[in-house]
């Protein structure tokens, strides 16, 4: 047995009391069915309670979904306090609601609560981070996110901004920067997460992204055509005729399919990237999503969906949950054992309900 | 009986193998480790097809348990039950009968819910700040599409007259005033929250009779006596927060697209009672209803021509289709 010396933190102390362990891929054991139950029984009592059930339903959908996800021979778990996250997306729909009616007020008002609320993003986002992070463990040990407040402000506001003002060419640096510092900030107990994908990485992904959204949009539009060629001989949409509309619809709605399955792609070949290449001390990870079973997935998901006038919905996530918490492999360098857990203040919530009222996934 | 689980204690990762039994009102655990805990403090999942059962005490440490069916024997033997609402979750029946009610409890919400709270709501924002609502809108719409109105002078002070001589349901203390435009877009009509109807020179053109003319002002005076602007913004502020909560954890686009949806919808319903209320007012000043079918139908004759074809479908605009407004006016 290897000992444990208190005083070499934060470097995690590795064990060898196993030779030759072998890598363990995440295994997802939930269940659509079961999840199904859940998120009806949810929704009832949301509705039902105005709104106010749904932090308990949050900690109950994130119990499950942590609780069927398992590496080596346990699982995660979930802390988070429901009075907590309902406390925070009250304040999350007063902003709400003040933004939605200060443009109906005048101009001015609408810009200041714009700048206002672009102002408080930046904190939102990483207490939010901080939130989910410390409410999630593994082994009894808990996560964390650490981090200084302008250092947030940089990468959420200021590098966005200039994103905007070059066209967007400084989207793909501006992740990498981002996600850099929330694997970097971010602890397992006392072991730091490390980062290892440089800038160029993800300039490739968003090129081949972009360059295979243009290819798909192009053939689109060829298919269509002929479609085109009535318009422009008829003198416009509306002269065309009722025909031509309808084949416009469903050019424009192909349009949106091409443009969803293509950002789902994306976002799986981004998940490869950020998991191949971070480490959590001498361990490492190892991440396989394809393209075509992510397409495959997305596609006959919505169809289900589709269908089902939205009852396949949690069938569906569940699904793809599974798919991509199933394609993560951790590469142990030794022992799990060895990591110890650090005092921690608890982190406030505002954060992670103000993120849950206006959807954004921070997933890592 | 001896269930076994593994134990972690909140300070470091290391797992140990144990065996747990329910001892009088505690749970104790031997094996790599020996503890003892009250069972009431212990937090304990529930029972779970998928996810793993986990016991949390308050000193950090928890158990994951592996032998689950043991384990809920020995709950049950101990005399521990899952609470009721544990037991809807777990039941097919109990879901079944919770997405019928859902879904009932949903549309009772969005048909009569919402509306209901957005015009209570409404109605309890003082005028002052209702005013202010929309102040900019004629700003911007004379910079873009209108021009100072080109009606004379004497025509217009005729048509003020005629309106002022107006009598209201809703009595005659609305400080509505009109205000005339020359319009690029066309004959139009819309009132404005902080009381100014606005009404284009091609409208006035467009229409055979002051009768006609004064049905439309009616309308827009609907809008204004019932506060439908206030209500709208209201009802898309509550819609979409309800949007955002029900499926926001879905789509970003799932949330909006039905807001979207259901805010042409209240459109629409406000339309329709605005054409009520001018039909009250036309009645109540002894003009005759057919006033406002024939301004519609006129209108409709003016957009076809103008547009040489169809408008877009019903359920994509804000006003229903003008054919839909006249077959609902009482037949003259």
């Amino acid at each position: 047995m290897g000992r444990m010396n208190d005083f070499e933190a934060p470097t995690t102390v590795l064990y060898t009391d196993e030779s030759g362990r072998q890598d363990e891929r995440l295994v997802f054991t939930g269940r659509g069915a079961e999840y199904f139950r859940i998120w009806i029984v949810n929704l009832l009592l949301t509705v039902a309670t105005i709104g106010i059930y749904s932090a308990w339903a949050k900690v109950r959908r994130m119990r499950y979904i942590y609780g069927s996800t398992h590496l080596g021979q346990n699982s995660f778990d979930y802390h988070g306090s429901p009075t907590a996250i309902l406390r925070g997306r009250i304040v999350a729909l007063l902003f709400f609601a003040a933004y939605n009616i200060s443009w109906s007020v005048s101009s001015f008002a609408g810009v200041l609560m714009l700048v206002v609320l672009a102002g408080l993003m930046p904190w939102l986002i990483w207490k939010s981070l901080q939130f989910k992070l410390y409410n999630s463990s593994y082994r009894g040990i808990r996560f964390s996110c650490g981090g200084r407040i302008g250092r947030v402000y940089f990468l959420y506001l200021l590098l966005p901004l200039l994103s905007v003002c070059t066209l967007h060419l400084l989207t793909p640096l501006t992740h990498q920067r981002m996600k850099k510092f929330q694997h970097e900030e971010s602890r397992f107990g006392a072991t730091y997460f490390t980062f290892h994908a440089g800038p160029g990485a993800f300039y490739k992904a968003y090129a081949a992204a972009l360059a295979v959204g243009v290819c798909g949009a192009g053939l689109i539009a060829l298919a269509f055509a002929g479609m085109f060629d009535e318009m422009s001989a008829a003198g416009g949409l509306k002269q065309a005729g009722g025909a031509v509309q309808m084949k416009f619809l469903l050019f424009v709605t192909i349009n949106y399919l091409w443009l969803y399955l293509l950002f789902n792609i994306f976002g799986t070949q981004i998940q490869n990237l950020i998991w191949n290449r971070t480490r959590l001390g001498g361990h490492q990870f190892r991440c396989d999503l394809k393209p075509a079973t992510t397409a495959w997935l997305t596609v006959t998901n919505l169809a289900g969906v589709l269908l089902t006038l939205g009852l396949y919905l949690p069938f569906a996530q569940i699904r793809m949950l599974r798919y991509k918490i199933e394609a993560i492999t951790f590469i142990p360098a030794g022992s799990l054992d060895g990591f110890i857990e650090t005092t921690q203040g608890i982190v406030s919530a505002a954060g992670e309900g103000a993120y849950d009222m206006l959807d954004f996934d921070l997933s890592l | 009986m001896q269930v076994s689980a593994f134990y972690f204690d909140g300070r470091t990762s290391r797992r140990h193998e144990v065996t747990l039994q329910l001892v009088g009102t505690d749970v104790v655990l031997t094996g790599e480790i020996e503890r003892r805990y009250p069972l009431k403090t212990a937090d304990l999942s529930e029972a779970s097809m998928g996810a793993t059962r986990r016991m949390r005490f308050p000193d950090g440490a928890c158990l994951e348990i592996l032998d689950n069916a043991g384990f809920g024997r020995m709950l049950e033997g101990g005399g521990h039950q899952d609470s009721a609402l544990v037991r809807i979750y777990q039941s097919w029946r109990a879901t079944a009968l919770a997405l019928a009610a859902a879904v009932a409890l949903l549309f009772a919400v969005h048909r009569f819910g919402v509306p209901v709270l957005s015009a209570q709501l409404a109605q309890a924002v003082p005028a002052t700040l209702e005013q202010r609502v929309g102040r900019d809108t004629l700003a911007m719409l004379d910079s873009g599409p209108f021009s100072p109105s080109e009606l004379p002078a004497g025509r217009q002070a005729e048509i003020v007259r005629r309106f002022r001589s107006l009598s209201l349901p809703s009595g005659n203390d609305m400080a509505a005033r009109i205000i005339f435009r020359n319009s690029r877009a066309g004959p139009n009509a819309f009132a404005l929250p902080a009381g100014q109807i606005v009404v284009t020179d091609q409208l006035v053109a467009g229409l055979e009779s002051d009768d006609e003319l004064m049905a439309v002002i009616a309308h827009e005076l609907g809008h204004l006596a019932e506060r439908h602007l206030l209500q709208r913004l209201i009802h898309t502020t509550l819609t979409g927060a309800a949007m955002t909560l029900l499926f926001g954890d879905v789509s970003a686009l799932a949330a909006n697209l039905p807001t979207v949806l259901l805010d042409l919808r209240h459109s629409r319903d406000n339309e329709l009672a605005a054409d009520d209320y001018a039909l009250r007012v036309l009645r109540l000043n002894g003009m005759s209803p057919a006033a406002l079918a024939s301004a519609l139908h006129r209108l409709h004759a003016l957009q076809m021509t103008k547009d040489q074809g169809p408008s877009m479908p019903d359920y994509l605009s804000t006003h229903p289709g003008l054919a839909m407004r006249i077959a609902r006016l009482p037949p003259h």
